[in-house]
């Protein structure tokens, strides 16, 4: 089969591999389509550095094709999406249903053979069934929104709360998607970027601006949630955080990244701040929002792109124009 | 009456005032107790925000002198004072987070409090204790009051880890409360022997002293940290001994304008909470009952008993080593 290999930092080449065979818990899947991520960036650029050479892409969706001895309830056929996620289920961490901090973490497309290739290998326990009649091409989408069902099961979900979120790509986007389903009272995106501004109005999100400070919300909000990864973005975030409210930071800062803030301030006002790591038991509920039609798979999915176009995928990412770009290994 | 009243910042004067009168909702209480907060000394240095002039002293208890017309208190009644005074209407108050009423005020802070004779309070701040308490203990039970906020933010479960960061009153009462939500370790972590040594005969199972170098990064990792101190370098290693999934909970009160930094990657891959605690929103009657139980060793914290006219040199230098509370018998 052909798959896009990442050989070396700055190094990817389309080749030709084995195509995988199922273990007797797995299955194997002709892969509709691969989503592009940060991460996918970071292992490319060398910054993240998993064992190379590595097929990428752990955002995924397609049609299973072979299935182990021991599947018995996903055949040949069925559409799926895979929780890329492969948590120990041994360390302190597992033992304590927080997976996602696994001191034995890998996944697929990062550790182990991703999505960027025409089939790909996947436990059972890590596939997901999809409900018929969902187009496979923008079921990628399933993972990020998992990555999004996280984040809000790290905050408070009062109904009636006014949420405020940094960037309006698409992780921001779906955050807002969130808070909108959440039974949020207002959602607020800034993004210094117009353009994307404006993909949110095109979603039906009325309160935009490049700069917090425009948005009528003299005693803060209840959640402000950032989804840049940006120390100017996140210093800004802090201070629209109402007393007894919660900063949720989901953006990826740089490793070395140092935000200034007060302790007074977080005494005083019993403010929150939390972190949210990938997906932890949220890809179940990410389907069924997803089957719902919680995304705008037209507005969220900007950019498609051939599996010998992979390099040229990951530059378009890179530009940080658009929403996300996905790459479709089968056409 | 006798008061300690501060006057302007750094100015602080023990004077002869008149004494209040019982007014409609609100009953005379001679005090019997009354302890002196690391907040106190941050308001005497403009700090902290308050009124001038106003008679300080906000952790403090008494028995009623004279109640309101109607009250359901009586002469002799002992009792605790809850001194945050909130409305009970606001959107804050009805959800619960009254520590945030935009009408809040304190006695001590912002109306006369508890270092004088008498003190005017609203009944709805009087909690009534048992006869046989020790009136030295009723000084406790505001700041107990605070740290079960802090407790109930780190929401212990049992057989967790658990830092204290600083050997203050605090630290000492928060050490004996993981000790009874049944932690599996409690380590207080503060410069001074003394304070350790007493953190262990209070239920913690081990110590460290942060001048030793490195001391973060040998520490191990905790489920829950209590930062207790208010100061940047214990927010800083309170970071470092977090474990993954952790919750580091800010009961130490730093002064404003004073920064820290936080590592938001590190907030992403750790997961980590980090809390703030403030004030006793609606916990000063389960405080109020712990200590009722006697199940809080607080006679090792108390290092001085002071009377009235020595407080104003007591404010104005810190602790000596070793000692942790400093309370008045007006």
């Amino acid at each position: 089969m052909k798959a896009a290999v990442i050989a070396a930092p700055g190094k990817i080449l389309i080749e030709e591999i084995e195509d995988p065979v199922p273990g007797d818990n797995d299955v194997v899947l002709e892969v509709a389509a691969v989503g592009i991520c940060g991460t996918d960036l970071h292992i490319f650029e060398g910054e993240f550095a998993p064992k190379l050479p590595i097929v990428p892409g752990h955002e995924m969706s397609g049609t299973v094709v072979a299935v182990g001895k021991y599947v018995t309830d996903i055949k040949v056929g069925d559409a799926v999406a895979v929780d890329p996620s492969l948590h120990c289920g041994e360390c302190f961490y597992c033992r304590r249903a927080r997976g996602n901090l696994c001191e034995k973490w890998n996944a697929l497309g990062v550790t182990f053979p991703g999505a960027a290739s025409q089939f790909v290998l996947a436990p059972k326990k890590n596939t997901h069934k999809l409900p018929k009649g969902l187009d496979l091409k923008s079921a990628a989408l399933i993972e990020p929104l998992s990555c999004a069902v996280r984040g809000f099961d790290q905050l408070p979900r009062n109904p009636g709360s006014h949420y405020l979120i940094y960037g309006s790509g698409t992780m921001g986007l779906m955050m807002a998607e969130m808070a909108r389903v959440n039974g949020a009272a207002s959602v607020s995106i800034v993004d210094l970027n117009l353009d994307k501004l404006e993909t949110a109005k095109v979603l039906g999100f009325e309160n935009l601006s490049q700069s917090a400070d425009n948005f009528d919300q003299p005693r803060g909000f209840d959640v402000v949630i950032d989804c840049t990864g940006v120390t100017a973005a996140i210093k800004d975030g802090l201070k629209h955080v109402m007393p007894g409210g919660t900063f949720l930071q989901f953006g990826v800062a740089s490793e070395g990244a140092k935000v200034e803030i007060e302790p007074f301030w977080i005494y005083n006002k019993e403010i929150t701040i939390i972190g949210s790591m990938a997906v932890l038991h949220s890809f179940d509920r990410a389907v069924e929002l997803f089957a719902k039609g919680v995304l705008n798979t037209e507005v969220m999915i900007s950019d498609r792109y051939p599996l010998d176009k992979y390099a040229d995928a990951l530059a378009a990412f890179k530009s940080g124009k658009g929403r996300k770009t996905v790459v479709l290994p089968n056409g | 009456m006798k008061a300690v009243v501060l006057t302007a910042i750094d100015q602080i004067v023990y004077q002869q005032q008149p004494k209040p009168n019982v007014t409609p909702g609100k009953s005379l209480v001679r005090v019997l107790a009354c302890g002196i907060c690391g907040t106190d000394r941050h308001i005497y240095r403009g700090e902290y925000p308050s009124v001038k002039p106003v008679i300080l002293g906000h952790e403090f208890g008494g028995v009623i002198e004279t109640p309101a017309e109607g009250s359901k208190f009586s002469k002799g009644d002992l009792v605790s004072i809850d001194p945050n005074i909130v409305c009970g209407v606001c959107i804050d108050c009805a959800a619960g987070r009254t520590a945030f009423c935009p009408t809040l005020t304190a006695l001590g802070v912002d109306i006369d409090g508890g270092l004088a004779e008498f003190v005017l309070v609203p009944d709805t701040q009087i909690y009534k204790v048992s006869d046989s308490l020790n009136p030295l203990h009723l000084a406790f039970i505001e700041p107990t009051a605070c740290c079960i906020r802090g407790m109930d933010i780190a929401d212990l479960k049992g057989r967790e880890k658990v830092a204290v960061l600083g050997g203050g009153v605090m630290g000492q009462i928060v050490v004996q409360l993981a000790k009874l939500a049944n932690a599996s370790q409690i380590t207080m972590v503060t410069r001074q022997q003394t304070r350790r040594d007493l953190a262990v005969t209070l239920g913690a199972t081990d110590s460290v002293d942060p001048g030793e170098k490195d001391y973060a990064q040998k520490m191990g990792k905790y489920d829950v940290v209590f930062e207790c101190a208010g100061a940047v370098e214990t927010f800083n290693a309170s970071q470092v001994i977090a474990r993954r999934g952790g919750v580091i909970v800010v009961l130490g009160l730093t002064p404003e304008k004073t920064n820290v930094e936080f590592n938001p990657f590190h907030l992403v891959i750790k997961e980590l909470r980090i809390q703030g605690s403030f004030l006793n929103p609606l916990t000063q009657r389960r405080a109020a009952d712990l200590i009722d139980t006697g199940k809080l060793n607080l006679d090792p914290l108390i290092s001085k008993v002071l009377s009235l006219d020595e407080v104003p040199s007591i404010l104005n230098q810190s602790p000596a080593d070793g000692d942790i509370k400093y309370i008045v018998k007006p």
